[in-house]
């Protein structure tokens, strides 16, 4: 019978449905553990050069073929999208990022029309911010450990918010050449630009060409 | 006359000498029969009439080992356990139990990662942390005093273990609790022939399995070996 409900604990352990969110014998280990990690883990990210932290992710339809497009249209302004809430931005920034998209398209073949000249491709420019919220329990250093002994009294812990922010570039191009009444135009490349430092107008303009170089099949020829 | 005097000295002398020796030979003999007392210093060490308790500290080398070896490329030296035992007396064996901590990091310089629909540019920090609980079994070569203890021994258990990989800043992997079974050999060295302090010296392997499809990854298994100090007690 024991070894029975072992075993069992062993599948469930190996088929990873204790995970750390569900359990509570793995919360009461983890309590446990907490104590080990926080005096011995250290952050494996405290090292990054402000340069390392940027990642530069680029996404695109495969069936699509880049070379039968020719013209493409760009909207003045860079989207502000920050938790759902939608907004536009035109910072000497923001300029800049248009400006170095614009010229790359061109230099890939492509020419920049009106809205109303009936473009092939359509281009977004974003910085979308994301806020999460967490929480985190602040144990009472005086507290003995396990709960027990010590002079009899325990503190709860004190509970705190933490909140952290991050804002990257997004960039798309949608096909209007081949979009169908009523539906919304499907996206055929997106790159997104994320780490710190990226908001540096220094840097601007080769981070936004970084995402290019690594999409060589966007080009009309 | 003169002759006569001569060899009444020699004789008083050499009276006098061995009365000395005798003296000593008395005093000698006295000594000894204080040292032979049976019922005094007879008696067993008392690590061979309890069960005593051994605690040791040790930390040393971590190299990855299965499939965890393409992921993590990386050895390291933040691999530390503690232990806790019980010594039993005639049997030569013990059982206790250990409490690990190892942590192995692998930074990845700039590199782009092309998909069948994408691409990933970035510097990837690989982290791999194991919190191992085992209870451990060993067998001793040697009796409990022996200065010299070779040893193997068996562990069973479960380890919060982590494996990550960051995207710069962008973390992905999984965390959990994991089975753990390890196996090693070593020996224990005690620093002086009855005392309580002794250097340790040991090697494992530590069976881990953890799957993570998204590295091809199914263990973050481990060759340890390391080496401290323990302290015995009764």
């Amino acid at each position: 019978m024991i070894w029975q409900e072992f075993s069992l604990l062993l599948d469930k352990l190996n088929n990873g449905e204790c995970t750390m969110k569900v359990k509570f014998q793995t919360l009461i280990l983890g309590g446990m553990m907490a104590v080990l990690a926080a005096a011995c883990a250290p952050d494996p990210l405290d090292d990054l050069t402000v340069e390392d932290t940027q990642v530069f992710i680029t996404n695109y339809e495969p069936t699509t073929n880049f070379a039968s497009y020719q013209t493409f249209s760009l909207a003045d302004t860079v989207y502000v999208i920050r938790n759902q809430q939608t907004g536009v931005s035109t910072s000497s920034q923001d300029y800049q990022a248009l400006d170095r998209v614009v010229s790359t398209l061109k230099q890939r073949g492509y020419s920049r029309v009106g809205r109303q000249a009936k473009p092939d491709l359509g281009v977004n420019i974003a910085r979308i911010s994301e806020t999460q919220t967490g929480l985190v329990a602040n144990y009472n250093p005086w507290n003995s450990y396990w709960g027990y002994g010590g002079g009899g009294f325990y503190y709860p812990p004190t509970y705190s918010y933490y909140q952290t922010t991050e804002s990257y570039w997004y960039l798309e191009v949608v096909d209007l050449k081949n979009v169908t009444t009523g539906q919304q135009p499907k996206v055929v490349w997106n790159a997104q630009i994320r780490g710190n430092g990226i908001f540096d107008s220094a840097s601007l303009t080769s981070l936004i060409d970084k995402v290019f170089t690594q999409s060589t099949y966007l080009k009309k020829n | 006359m003169m002759l006569r005097t001569k060899i009444k000295k020699e004789t008083s002398l050499r009276r006098l000498l061995l009365g000395l020796t005798g003296l000593l030979l008395v005093g000698v003999a006295e000594a000894q029969r204080v040292i032979e007392r049976p019922e005094l210093f007879k008696r067993e060490s008392p690590y061979l009439r309890y069960t005593s308790y051994r605690v040791s500290l040790t930390g040393g080398l971590g190299v990855p080992a299965g499939t965890l070896k393409d992921f993590m490329e990386s050895n390291t030296f933040r691999n530390y356990s503690l232990a806790v035992d019980f010594v039993f007396p005639k049997n030569n064996m013990s059982v206790g139990f250990a409490i690990g901590s190892q942590y192995f990091k692998n930074r990845l310089p700039r590199q782009v990662y092309v998909y069948d629909n994408g691409a990933i540019s970035a510097v990837q920090t690989r982290t791999v942390t194991a919190y191992p609980i085992t209870l451990t079994g060993s067998y001793h070569l040697g009796g409990v005093n022996a200065r010299v203890r070779p040893y193997v021994q068996a562990g069973l258990g479960a380890a919060f273990t982590e494996v990550a990989n960051y995207w710069g800043l962008l973390s992905t992997g999984d965390n959990g609790f994991k089975f753990v079974a390890q196996g090693g050999a070593g020996v224990r060295v005690l620093l002086s022939k009855t005392g309580n302090l002794g250097v340790e010296l040991g090697a494992n392997y530590q069976h881990l399995p953890f799957k993570l499809e998204s590295e091809g990854i199914n263990d973050a298994s481990s060759i340890n070996a390391r080496v401290g100090l323990f302290y015995r007690w009764w």
